[in-house]
């Protein structure tokens, strides 16, 4: 793929095209370079420095302050206006497609913004701890029923979390397959109007 | 900006999986308009496909939501026309 304009062998520019037709090509290089949005957002979860996205956040750094605060307003909008219809059945009409978007725009990877997230390790680490010392210190019941009831609260937290995960891991696999159907019906339109240019 | 900072952005709807992908607003209108094209050809399944993906990849940009709103409108569904026309004012406001 050329590294500039990010038009690959395949889908690169032929005589005769139009600029939104070359635009178009470069939008089909990107997207079908690397992985999934599922796989490249679990790479940068696990901050993977192969990443394909990675090299692009050096863009998004710059991007103003303004800019982001707007977009919190709008995405509440539409957030608002996507619960109104998540309780009403709407998207029944609408198919997988919308609601598989709805879902991920209005809930994207709201396993974050969980509290629990990030105590899971501290409340299992407290746990194991306080266990360890009640057997040592030689008070062992009322330390014991503690040891037992940070170990219970360290599995509901745990839980919590891999519910979340769950549900994060499905939004993502939401993403995924709607990504993955644009690609194919955008590549087969790039592919048959190539094709058209060339027998010209 | 680190990984994990950069999906906590995103889901504050700070960023948008196209900035991700780092597609420009140019491959972006191509995209509508690719979305347009299939729809104006009757491909009106393949046509909610793209602008659903485009949708995800960039739920601010109007023209999106507006060729959604055109294609429902076509398909004579005017409550998922409706929302969408709301989504492109909301978007262009």
């Amino acid at each position: 793929m050329d590294p500039v304009s990010g038009v690959n062998s395949v889908f690169g520019s032929v005589p005769g095209q139009s600029a939104g037709e070359v635009a178009l090509a470069s939008f089909v290089a990107k997207i079908s370079a690397g992985g999934d949005i599922a796989s490249e957002c679990m790479a940068l979860m696990a901050e993977d420095s192969a990443c394909q996205v990675k090299a692009n956040l050096q863009g998004i750094r710059v991007q103003q302050r303004a800019v982001r605060q707007a977009r919190q307003r709008r995405m509440k909008l539409l957030k608002k206006q996507w619960a109104a219809k998540k309780k009403s059945g709407f998207w029944g009409k609408l198919g997988r497609i919308f609601s598989g978007v709805f879902s991920v725009l209005a809930g994207a990877l709201s396993f974050f913004a969980l509290p629990a997230f990030g105590v899971v390790g501290a409340g299992i680490a407290g746990a194991a701890l306080s266990g360890g010392c009640g057997i040592a210190s030689g008070a062992y019941s009322r330390k014991a029923g503690r040891a037992a009831a940070d170990a219970l609260q360290a599995e509901q937290y745990k839980q919590i979390a891999q519910e979340a995960q769950g549900e994060m891991l499905q939004s993502l696999q939401d993403a995924a397959e709607v990504e993955r159907q644009m690609v194919r019906r955008i590549t087969a339109l790039v592919e048959s109007e190539t094709k058209s240019v060339l027998m010209k | 900006m680190t990984g994990n900072q950069t999906i906590q952005a995103l889901q504050n709807g700070e960023i948008t999986f196209a900035e991700l992908r780092g597609i420009t607003d140019e491959e972006m209108a191509a995209g509508v308009n690719a979305g347009r094209k299939l729809m104006n050809a009757g491909e009106h399944q393949a046509a909610a496909e793209v602008l659903a993906g485009l949708a995800l990849y960039d739920p601010y940009r109007p023209d999106v939501w507006s060729a959604l709103e055109a294609l429902y409108r076509r398909e004579r569904q005017p409550g998922p026309a409706n929302l969408f026309s709301n989504l492109a004012r909301v978007m262009a406001a």
